[in-house]
This record gives structure tokens, sequence and C-alpha cells, in this order.
């Protein structure tokens, strides 16, 4: 059976090694870029501005012998991605893919850093914001909209995807200039907002005028730009309807780190003109987001510092920063610690009066009851429910907080009453290997990838026991070469190179 | 009959006559290596389907729309069915909707017998993706119109009826299922709060601000959880003498199965298109229903084998559950489907109502085709697998255990190329060990972290809309939220009842 495997295994390599030979890529040239461009998206694979990286990618082959890759590091609405580019050498190999949205979630997330890191190298689309209802409802015109917001007095609801997201931007511009009051409920997508105004759970939906496409029961009452749209011609600006706003749009463009050398920039502002005027791209951008266009760094630069001043203050108004600013919070958190050594001592008295020895599952049940504690401590140093209504940040962490301590409590008395060890195995052996595997998350970042998995196999299997060293190193080579072709050449993940040997 | 002729057109299109540009193997050439790619991704923890769909888009960009849309389709299929080859076979759930599957399916592996959990998986599954493609013709529309209106507060309750589900699962002991699911509701509070944008409980890492990424800890629990749970117990010698069998189950096994099969398979197509946890649910209600409706109810949780067709059926249906809303609306019915848009915009096509009608009506009828040919050749290949599978689990263990951890920790990098996932994946590893060697089951927990965050988000945009009463005065969210306090309560008092007459 081992033989098998085996053969089985080394076919198996052979084949990558082959495929791996005929994936090289196309040698680059000796000055920038002498290596591949990395475009750091924040969304998942497949989302729009994930699509577009891909396309400018494509397209920018036909200008550039460096392949630009795609590399995804989404969390945190584009935190991540946005610290993933300042943690990288400010070199020009590293460029970031940046949405308008960036603006709020630098806002939102606390960030030690601002949209004045980054070089903002171009803008290559833009889409407007419309105001969208549905056909068969009772809302339909943007008059309907007015007329129904002041008889609902602000229970008319607004959809559309996130918190503080450009859409909830906008919808809180308009209220603003309108007059009128209504409720944001944010979905976690356009897709899923859309669903909502589709059923009737909510009265307006705020997105772009390509969502209407291939939706016929979706019908735009209103868009954002000052003149009417091309492809919308019937649709009514928000200026006609006296709202006075300036356009309104959700840019998609290209940055860089601050401090990247000017020639670099001169490079990749020039790459990125070409890639403007391709034909494939203004074919791509015309099926998709609404417009191509070309706003190079002085405009971009202009248009995302009037974004970042008129963010604050709508996210302020909508009460959305403030929560984050809380001064009381802090005493709440230190006492939140407290609270776990609290809870241990407690536990170990109780059972000391019991006379009995600590099990494991009463002190797993010891851990669920001290962060539940912890928790429960912690949420009362979340702001309160916004004005009018009863649930905020706090309600579910609190109730979840409390039921757990509850089953806890419960655990710990039944394990009181009635007691049962567990048989205890090869614990050490256990042990040795969790050791192992701190070990290699612990080095993965400095030693690189290989190396670590190397140590981590070779210890395993050595721990365990296992004395065959030919199948060893044959199982641990073809595993290598496993992950370099799946892993790094087919899927492009970027794994740990090591920053020790930089 | 319409629809039956278009169905017609569409196979003629795929294999026979075919399109201007298109030679007559190449659709079939795209199924099969689309499935196998799809294997593939649902084998490996951390590609998810629509990490493996999206990988695909960039693959598609110079084909004929159709051939583009039937990869990906295929794709998609098989990662349902890869997902459910690991509960199998090592006990980690490749997707979420197969953590039912291992209840059942990995204990027959460890009685020896992973031909015959493989062998019916493969089968339910593969029904259950027929089944869903008709269901998706027929009644696309109805179904369309039926997800419309579940709002917030109907997915809330759906939520809670999937949560209570779980618990009511670990019969053997509610408590330790209880305290399980609980500690993942509130771990799942980690993160932006989804309606105000506050940062709850992140003690400043960015990466925390998108709370515990499930799939890193699913990896966790399920894969290092097992490893270092099968460590304890590993003896050399005893190890060298387990056989394991790659026997399919008998004709008669699989035809003692017709009705848990069909009832599961609608399930999963009709449950499938709610968005989000969809398929995941719908694998957790069908195992549940299939066992209210058995003959050998107490078989469940032993190695019954209609425990394991009822959530491969599901998860199989649950594609063509998820093509609905695409089909009929535009709109994304899974995280998969959602890429499925992309790639479709990307070759000019507007997904949507429209689609049936227009110039790209070819496409629609060729995507259906293409489903019921994809299921087939899945069947030939996941039967043609299942040798493979059981030869790799009948590996030298001490060969397999650190090949999984590597495969595990680099699936939870690959999840968002975050070293901070792996760590996740190795405290969650750790902690699933620990829980498991104390009694309490870890599926719960993971389920808790994926549905909470549907119950949350729900239950507070339902406040919002309206005041408490909202749960109550909806048709849909009464019943859901009446049978979730029903399959809570019946085991309590069955328990209750059977301890009295003991006594």
């Amino acid at each position: 059976m081992g033989t098998s495997l085996t053969t089985r295994l080394l076919g198996l390599s052979a084949m990558l090694m082959a495929a791996l030979v005929f994936a090289q890529p196309p040698a680059a040239s000796a000055a920038y870029p002498e290596k591949p461009i990395v475009i750091i998206v924040h969304a998942k694979p497949g989302g729009a501005i994930d699509l577009t990286a891909r396309v400018v990618s494509k397209v920018a082959r036909n200008y550039t012998d460096a392949p630009l890759v795609i590399e995804n590091r989404y969390g945190g609405s584009g935190a991540v991605a946005m610290r993933a580019v300042l943690g990288r050498k400010a070199d020009g190999y590293t460029v970031l893919a940046a949405p308008a949205t960036f603006i709020s979630t630098i806002q939102i997330t606390q960030s030690d850093f601002g949209m004045d890191d980054f070089y903002f190298l171009a803008c290559l689309t833009e889409a407007p914001e419309a105001l969208i209802t549905n056909r068969h409802s009772d809302v339909v015109t943007f008059e309907d909209i007015v007329t129904d917001a002041h008889a609902k007095q602000g229970r008319q609801i607004w959809v559309g995807p996130g918190v503080g997201s450009l859409d909830h931007l906008m919808a809180i511009k308009t209220w603003d200039k309108l007059g009128i009051t209504a409720t944001w409920v944010p979905y976690d997508g356009g897709g899923e907002a859309i669903a909502a105004l589709l059923g009737q759970h909510g009265d307006v939906y705020v997105g772009n005028p390509e969502d209407v496409k291939g939706r016929p029961d979706l019908n735009i009452a209103v868009v954002s730009t000052r003149k009417r749209l091309e492809h919308f011609p019937d649709t009514p600006t928000l200026l006609e309807v006296g709202c006075d706003l300036p356009d309104e749009i959700m840019w998609r463009g290209f940055a860089v780190k601050q401090g990247t050398p000017p020639d670099i920039i001169t490079y990749l502002d020039d790459l990125l003109g070409k890639v403007a005027r391709d034909e494939e791209w203004l074919a791509f951008v015309a099926l998709n987001s609404a417009k191509a266009v070309h706003y190079r760094h002085d405009e971009f630069t202009a248009i995302v510092d009037r974004d970042s001043g008129e963010a604050v203050k709508y996210l302020r108004m909508a009460n959305i920063l403030a929560s984050n600013e809380d001064p009381k919070a802090n005493r709440i958190r230190t006492l939140a610690w407290l609270t776990v050594p609290v809870i241990a001592l407690g536990l170990a008295l109780v059972l000391r009066l019991r006379r009995r020895r600590p099990t494991g599952v009463a002190m797993i049940a010891g851990l669920c009851l001290a962060l539940a504690a912890m928790f429960f401590v912690l949420a009362w140093s979340f702001p309160p429910p916004t004005k009018g209504q009863n649930v905020g940040a706090a309600t579910i962490p609190l109730i979840w907080s409390a039921v757990l301590a509850v089953f806890a409590v419960m655990q710990v008395r039944a394990d009181l009453i009635n007691h049962q060890d567990v048989g205890h195995g090869r614990v050490k052996l256990v042990l040795g290997l969790v050791l192992l595997m701190v070990v290699f998350v612990a080095i993965l970042p400095g030693i690189g990838f290989f190396p670590a998995t190397t140590i981590l196999l070779l210890g395993g299997i050595y721990a365990m026991g296992y004395r065959r060293h030919v199948m060893v190193a044959t199982v641990t080579v073809s595993m290598l070469v496993f992950c370099y072709v799946v892993f790094i050449r087919t899927l492009g993940l970027p794994l740990p190179e090591g920053s020790w040997f930089q | 009959m319409e629809i039956l002729q278009n169905l017609m057109d569409g196979f003629a299109t795929l294999v026979g006559s075919g399109l201007p540009g298109i030679a007559w193997w190449e659709p079939s050439a795209v199924i099969v290596g689309g499935i196998i790619i799809g294997i593939f991704v649902g084998v490996m923890p951390g590609l998810s389907a629509s990490t493996g769909v999206a990988l695909m888009v960039p693959f598609t960009y110079g084909m004929d729309p159709l051939l583009a849309l039937i990869l990906l389709v295929a794709v998609y299929t098989a990662s349902a069915y890869g997902g459910c080859i690991t509960a199998i076979a090592i006990n980690t759930p490749g997707t979420p909707a197969a953590v039912a599957l291992a209840f059942d399916g990995y204990t027959l592996t460890q009685r020896g017998e992973p031909g015959r959990a493989l062998g019916t998986a493969v089968i339910a599954n593969c029904t259950g993706g027929i089944l869903g493609t008709f269901i998706l013709i027929g009644f696309s529309v109805p179904l369309a119109k039926a997800a419309l209106a579940f709002g917030p507060p109907e997915y809330f309750a759906l939520a809670i009826f999937g949560l209570t589900i779980v618990v009511s699962m670990e019969s053997k002991n509610m408590l330790k299922g209880a305290v399980s699911t609980v500690l993942g509701l509130l771990l799942m509070t980690i993160g932006l709060d989804p309606i105000t944008g506050f940062m709850r409980f992140t003690f400043d890492r960015p990466e925390l601000i998108d709370g515990i990424a499930f799939i890193p800890a699913l990896i966790g629990l399920f894969a290092v959880g097992e490893v270092l749970l099968n460590i304890e117990r590993y003896e050399p010698v005893q190890a060298a003498l387990q056989t394991f069998s790659s026997k399919m189950p008998g004709r008669k096994e699989v035809l003692g199965l017709k009705v848990a099969i069909m009832q599961s398979s609608i399930l999963g197509t009709v449950i499938g298109v709610v968005p989000g946890a969809g398929a995941t649910i719908a694998a957790f209600i069908a195992y549940n229903e299939a066992r209210r409706i058995s003959k050998k109810p107490e078989e469940f949780g032993k190695g019954s084998l209609e425990g394991i067709a009822a959530p491969a059926a599901a998860a199989g249906g649950s594609v063509g559950g998820a093509l609905v809303p695409l089909l009929t609306l535009g709109i994304p019915g899974s995280a998969a489907t959602a890429v499925l848009i992309g790639a479709l915009m990307l070759h000019g096509v507007t997904p949507g109502p429209e689609l049936f009608a227009g110039k790209n009506s070819y496409l629609v009828y060729g995507l259906f085709a293409s489903l019921v040919l994809g299921n087939f050749v899945l069947l030939v290949l996941g039967v043609m697998g299942n040798r493979l599978w059981v030869k790799i689990i009948s590996a030298p263990k001490a060969l397999l255990y650190p090949v999984i951890l590597v495969i595990a920790f680099v699936g939870s990098f690959g999840v968002a190329n975050s070293l901070f996932d792996v760590l996740i994946c190795l405290v969650f590893g750790i902690f699933g060990w620990i829980l498991r060697r104390y009694g309490f089951p870890t599926a719960p927990l993971v389920l808790a972290l994926i549905l909470g965050y549907m119950a949350e988000s729900n239950f507070r945009r339902a406040l919002i809309m309206g005041d408490p009463s909202i749960f109550f005065t909806r048709p849909v969210s009464a019943i859901m939220l009446l049978l979730a306090l029903l399959s809570f309560s019946i085991p309590i008092i069955r328990l209750k009842v059977a301890k009295r007459k003991k006594d």
C-alpha cells in the first residue's frame, strides 16, 4: 500500500514539475520593473474592485514586461489591505487598488494612518450614485420618496450596503439637504439590499444606476450627477429636484505608499495612462461600472481631499464617529481584564471547599465563565442605542454572555455532582506536537514558508516514531513541490518568503 | 413541455450540433475539467466554493460565455461534493454545509468502511444536484417570489431554527452542546457591529475588525483538533493493523435511502435559495428531518447511511437553489453565485429575468443541461475517486497527520492571505482538542459562528424596521420560531420523561 502511494506521489510530483517548467513567467528587464508588481485588493476575488484590478492587470501586460499580480488582502473593510501596503517598502512593487469607501474605513476604524499616507496615481473609473425604488411599491418617483418620508416621520426605510459606506453617506447627505428624516438599514452588500428592496422590506435603495440593469422591477428615482446620464435620459438629477449636492461619485483608482521614488511614479503614471486609453479596458468599463475616466495625481488627490472632509462631517452627523470615541470606555476595559483572575480565584475556592481537584470539564466551563464575564463588562462600554431604538451594539453580546455564564455555572455544578475524568492517552506526544506547531507559526514569517514547513513535517513524522527515512524524504519533498506548484504558482498565494534573509 | 424542449435544445448545444466557434467536444471537456477542479477545491480546507470559482474567472476571459458559465458552474457543483469527502475521510468538513456529514460519515470511516460512506455521499449528492436542477427549471419563479418575502424577521427566525437544531442534535449531552453553541455565538460578536459600525472586542487588532474568520476557525477545530485527538490515542502497532475498505454500498442499501434522498434534495434546493447560510442550514434541517422520518432513528450519529445521504443530498440540491435568485432576480443566492454574477458581467451578460427571453437565452438552457450532465460526470468521477481517498487515509498516520497539518495551515492562510488566520487556526486547533477531549462537541461552535451573525444582523435590522412584535405578527417568522422552540424543547422533555421512567 505504501509503495503504491509513493508511486502515485512521485508520478504526481513529476507531472507538477513539468507544469512548473512550462509555467515560468517571461524574463524581466533590468531596470524598474524587474519583478512582478503586486496590486493589493481589499475585496474578495470576484468583487467589483477585484475584477477591475484584474482587467487592469491583463491590459497592462500589453505595455509592460513585469506582470501585475493581484493579492487579495481582505478584512476590516480595507484596513488590512491599506496596512499591508504601508507595511511594505515604497519601491513601487506594491500598488493599492483604492475605492472611495476607504475614506470611511479610515474614519470608522480610527486607523493610525490616513489617506495622505498614500500617493494617488490615477483614478480610472467613476460611477454616479442613485436612489432606486421598486416599481410595484407605493414609493416610485422622487416626489413619492419625499411625500412618504414626511408621512412616515423617520420610519421610511432606506437600504444599502454597510454602515458608513459611500451609499450610507449619500443617504445622510440627501436627508440633510432635503430636510427629511429616514432610517438606514445596512445590509451585507448591494445584492442583499436589492433583494430587500424587491421584497419591499425597504422603500429606497442607494446604489449605482447600473444596479437596475437586468432588473425590470427597479426604477431609478434620481441620480446624483449634475447633468442627466446618457443611458438614463429620463431620470432627473438631484440638482433638478432642488437638492444641491456636488457630483456624488464612487471612484476607483490606484495608489502607492508615499515616498516612492519619482521615476517609478512616472513609470506607473504612464502605464496607467496607457491602460486608461486601451480599447479592451474601455470595453470592460462600459459593460460594468459607469464611466471610464483618467484623473491623474493632482486632480485625483483633490477629489480624495474633498470627499474626506465631507465624510467626516456626515459620519459625525450620523453619530457613527462619536460612538467610537468614548473616553469612559477605557476604565471599563481595565475593569474587564480584572474579571478573569477574580473568576479563576472564585472557582478555585469553590473546588477547594468541596475538596475537589479541578477537572478538565470544570476548567473549560470556568474559562467560558471568565470569557462571558469579561465580554459582559466590556459590553457596558459600548455606545447606547441611537434615539428611538431599544437595541444597540451591546445588546446581543450582553445576552449571549449572560446565557453563556448561566450554562457554564450549570456545567460546573453538573461536574461537581457527576464527576468523571477522561482516560489519558499520549498527552506528552500531543503537547510536543502543539509546541512544534507553535514554533512553526512563530518562525513562519521570519524563516519563510518552505523551511518552516520542512521543520513541521520532519518534526511531526519523526516525533510519531516513523523511521523509514526514504519514505519520509519522499513525502516531505513531494509536499513541498505540491505546495509550490499548487499554492504559489497556480493559486498565487503570497506565502511568507522569510524576512530574516532579506 | 416548452421547458423540456428548451432543455433538450440545451443538451444539443452542449454535446451535438453546437454553436459557431465551439467544437463539439469542448463543452464536455470543460465540464469534466471543471468537475475535477471543483472536487479539488472542495477537498482543500480553506478553498471555498466561492474562492474556487473566483480563481477560475481569469481563465474564462477568452472563452465563449456559455463555456465560461458551464466551467464555473461545474467547479461550484463539484466543490459542494468535495467538502463532503474530507468530512467523511478525516472528519474535516471542507465546507460548512458538510459539517453535518461528519457525524455519521466519519463514524463509518473509523469503523473501516469509508467506501460505503463516500459512495452513499456521492450518490446522494448527485441525485440532489439533478433534482435541484429540475426544481430550478420548473419552480424558479415561485421560489424566487418566496425568497423575496423573506425579510429580516424571517432570516432571524431561520437562523434561530438552525441553531436549535444544532443544539438538539447533541442529544447525548445537551448542556455541553449548549455551552459550545453559546460560546460560538459570543465569539461571533467580535468585530465591527453590523448595524452601527462600532468596533466590539477587537482589542485594537486590525485583523479582528471583521471578526474571527470562521473558515480558519473551522479548519482549526476540525482538522487540527482531530489530528491532535487522534495522536493522543495513537498506538503505532494498532494503527498499522487498521484497514479501510473502499467497498461501495450495495444496491439494496442505496434503494432504501430513496425517501431520505428525495426529501433532503427538495429541502436543500428550497432552503438553498436563502442567501448566505442557506446551504448550511439546509444540510442540518435535512439531517434532522431524515432522522425524524427514519425507521431507525437510533442509528443516527452511529454510522447511519441515511444520516450521510440526507446532508449530502441537501448540499447537492442547494446548488440549484442558489441559482434561483441569480437567474430570476439577478441577485446572488450564495457567495459562489455572487462571483458567478461578476464573471457573467465580464462577458457582457447581465444575469436576471431578461436572460430567459433575450438573445442570451441559450445560456440559461445550456446551463440547465450542463448542471444535469455535470452531476452525472461528478457521480462517475466521485465513484472512481473513492479508491484514491481510501488509499490516502490508509497511508501511515505518522505521515498523514503532519501533511494534514501543513495543508490546514496553508488553507487558513489562503482564506485572506493572512498570517493572523494561521494563528487563529492554531489557537482553535488546540482549543478544539481540549474541548473534544472533555466531551464538548465542536460542530455547534462552528455553526454558531456562521449562524450567529445571520441571527444578530437580522434581529437588529428587524427591530430598526418595527417593534419586537414584528417577529410574531409575520406568519413565516412566527411559525419558524415556534418550530425552533419545539425542536429545542422536545429533546429536553423526552430526556426528562425517560429519566423519570428510569427512577
